[in-house]
């Protein structure tokens, strides 16, 4: 077996929960429609359980053997069928990385709208990106350490400084319209967890107690999400349906002591995070294409991809359809295809290999 | 050699796109806003936007203000010619007050808010007030050669009364619940002009329907938790004028619902006043005698001063002080059945003002 990178999980969670926080920091209308943003507090609460149960397939294949990463079930267990689905993970792990720029995109050209062309910012920032799958996952985690303590210090400091213009009777009776908003914020947020897919290839390689970094992990992210959600709602009422993206208006009105508009250090965290999750995505679609082509393909991968993603950025203004709730239904599916039945595929067809195994052993 | 090729493409990249700060606006290109007002006349908008012009400065320190009138057939083209008067990049987002003139407010502040919400550069604390008559004159009064800048209008409107955009806006999301916003006069006494904070516009949805002033505008404030609005001056037979001033305001309004049909609301006012003057006799009393006297009669004014408010605001089916929100949160399953008759109801609500208020003796003169 070839020599695998070697990291914390303290680095790996990190790494997971920056990459998540890009997904609660761009939370807003755009994605969610009409949803009550309120009601995605019970939201946050179920998925929180949910993601337990969704990280549970992968995890019981890494215990089966924690030297093999799911590209290395596949190949093992499926042969050569094994390769289309590494396929399936590759082109997952791309469609996260398109649908980050897209958010990216729109992000910039709907909040900030530079007078500097957004797709030049888009290639500079895959460009980097580029260059951060390229230095490797240990790079990758040891610039997350960075970032997570610049994002947990800006949460803090965010909270500190909305915390005093929170109105009480802006926190309406939770589903006081029905369900519905309830179900769409836990269809949400679940379809953003593709950290649980990066899983099923970051666990061999992270040294440490790979359990509790999962629960405080998970914690860590719907801890966040629910503090955010009562951030939002209780400092802009009803104001906040009207934003595209309510945690940034939220973060321009904050205010501490001398310190005032806070979006700018929302902003820079906002982009390292983003830097970190498309990198991290690029990187792991390149372990799959090494797995089926060979080291030398995946360098051109990254570089091929990257100048594709690139030109696709001119476009990605017209992909409606990346930006709507198809979108989101679309991740989700796909994510249950990755975590759910694939795994569990491989964790039946590795049970029946170990019990063949046992059987020629007995015999 | 793969490694040079890489960089040497990256640094022709680096060379090419990145070509320093020749092409960035410096902030002598750019017009500051401060404070925008919007008049409507005959169909047109006009507005007048005061700015920071860096470009022709005052002095080394100081930039100067910079006055410019626009119009429209909408805001946003008014604000966009803008350019046809000046070269400089107009900057909205150090905007600190939005004046509303008596007939935009009442033609429906929804035909122009969009942009303060909507734009990149605004921000959602911009202080948001109406005036009677033209606003325009509020954003151009001078203070002796100069104009008067618009932080000191902004400072005008007190944080605790949230005449902003955000609860504006807010507000008027909600359905049931209306908008309101600070009111400033320009008074012209014997040529000198000078801006006051006169009271309150109240509004039916984006419609702008009246104006509170003097008691009304008093009872306005204390029940929105605003302090140090005004005095209020009492009279008795057993201390003569004294005069209190609001230094803090606790409003806290419940709602209660008997047997899922009677509904009514209890507003307490936590109120600790102060008072300089005892202003008969003031040799022969002591505090203590007379404290009870003044915190009774304090008490019962404001209690109808308070109760004179809401009533206006009801009969005029207007929820300034948000009753439809306090009901919807303690009672939900019942403000579901009656949220579609809420506009009927709303004018017949009744209600109960108590208040507790303390009052404090402050100056140097032993009492």
């Amino acid at each position: 077996m070839e020599k695998r990178p070697c990291i914390s999980v303290g680095q790996m969670f990190a790494m997971l929960f920056v990459s998540r926080m890009v997904v609660t920091m761009t939370y807003g209308t755009l994605l969610i429609g009409d949803s009550d943003i309120w009601d995605h507090l019970i939201s946050a609460g179920i998925s929180f359980i949910l993601t337990f149960l969704l990280v549970l397939p992968i995890y019981k294949l890494f215990k089966m053997d924690n030297k093999m990463n799911v590209f290395d079930n596949l190949r093992d267990l499926m042969g050569k069928y094994g390769y289309i689905f590494i396929l399936i993970y590759v082109v997952y792990y791309l469609v996260v990385t398109l649908h980050t720029l897209t958010i990216f995109d729109n992000f910039i050209s709907n909040a900030i709208n530079p007078p500097i062309s957004i797709s030049l910012l888009s290639i500079f920032l895959l460009l980097s990106s580029c260059y951060g799958a390229y230095k490797g996952l240990e790079a990758l985690s040891r610039t997350s350490t960075f970032i997570i303590v610049a994002t947990v210090c800006s949460l803090i400091f965010l909270s500190i400084s909305l915390f005093s213009s929170i109105e009480t009777i802006n926190f309406k009776p939770l589903m006081y319209n029905g369900y519905e908003s309830v179900a769409e914020g836990t269809l949400y947020m679940i379809s953003q967890s593709s950290c649980i897919v990066a899983m099923g290839l970051l666990l061999p390689m992270a040294c440490g107690s790979k359990l509790r970094g999962i629960i405080i992990w998970n914690i860590g992210v719907y801890l966040s999400f629910a503090l955010v959600i009562m951030l939002v709602v209780g400092t802009m009422g009803d104001f906040a349906d009207t934003q595209l993206f309510p945690v940034y208006t939220a973060a321009s009105i904050g205010k501490f002591g001398s310190f005032r508009h806070l979006d700018s250090l929302y902003l820079g965290i906002w982009i390292c995070g983003i830097f970190l999750k498309t990198s991290l995505f690029l990187l792991l679609a390149s372990e799959g294409v090494k797995k089926i082509w060979g080291e030398k393909i995946r360098r051109r991968f990254i570089l091929g991809f990257s100048v594709i993603l690139s030109i696709s950025t001119f476009f990605i203004g017209n992909f409606s359809l990346l930006r709507g709730t198809f979108i989101t239904e679309f991740l989700f599916f796909f994510l249950i295809f990755n975590v759910v039945i694939i795994p569990l595929v491989l964790i039946f067809l590795k049970k029946r290999k170990l019990s063949k195994e046992e059987k020629i052993f007995e015999s | 050699m793969n490694r040079k090729l890489i960089l040497t493409g990256l640094l022709i990249c680096v060379v090419t796109l990145l070509s320093g700060c020749s092409e960035q606006q410096q902030l002598h290109q750019k017009l500051i806003v401060q404070g925008v007002s919007i008049d409507r006349n005959d169909e047109i908008y006009k507005v007048a936007v005061q700015a920071l012009d860096f470009q022709n400065p005052m002095n080394e320190d100081e930039p100067s203000i910079k006055l410019m009138e626009v119009e429209g057939i909408s805001v946003m083209e008014a604000l966009d010619n803008i350019s046809k008067q000046t070269s400089l990049r107009p900057v909205y987002s150090q905007n600190l007050v939005l004046i509303l003139g008596e007939e935009a407010a009442k033609s429906g502040v929804s035909n122009f808010i969009d942009f303060f919400v909507r734009h990149c550069e605004t921000r959602p604390k911009v202080q948001i007030c109406v005036s009677k008559g033209n606003a325009s004159e509020v954003i151009k009064i001078k203070s002796g050669e100069k104009f008067l800048k618009s932080k000191n209008i902004h400072d005008l409107v007190p944080i605790e009364l949230n005449s902003d955009v955000l609860h504006f806006v807010s507000n008027l999301k909600n359905t049931k619940t209306d908008p309101w916003s600070a009111w400033l006069e320009v008074e012209d006494k014997n040529g000198i002009k000078s801006i006051h904070l006169k009271g309150v516009g109240i509004f039916k949805e984006d419609h702008l329907i009246d104006f509170l002033e003097g008691e009304e505008a008093f009872g306005f404030m204390i029940l929105k938790g605003v302090p140090n609005f005004g005095s209020c001056t009492l009279n008795s037979e057993e201390c003569g004028d004294v005069t209190c001033i609001i230094d803090k305001v606790v409003p806290k309004i419940n709602a209660e619902v008997q047997n899922s049909e009677v509904l009514k609301f209890y507003i307490n006012l936590d109120i600790i006043a102060s008072t300089f003057s005892l202003d008969k006799n003031f040799y022969t009393h002591s505090f203590e005698s007379i404290s009870e006297v003044v915190e009774k009669k304090l008490s019962n004014k404001l209690g109808n001063i308070c109760s004179d408010v809401i009533n206006k605001t009801l009969k005029l089916g207007i929820d300034v002080f948000e009753f439809s929100k306090i009901l919807r949160n303690t009672y939900p399953s019942y403000f579901k059945k009656i949220e579609s008759e809420w506009n009927k109801i709303l004018p017949n609500l009744e209600y109960k003002v108590s208040q507790d208020v303390k009052l404090k003796a402050t100056g140097k003169e032993p009492v």
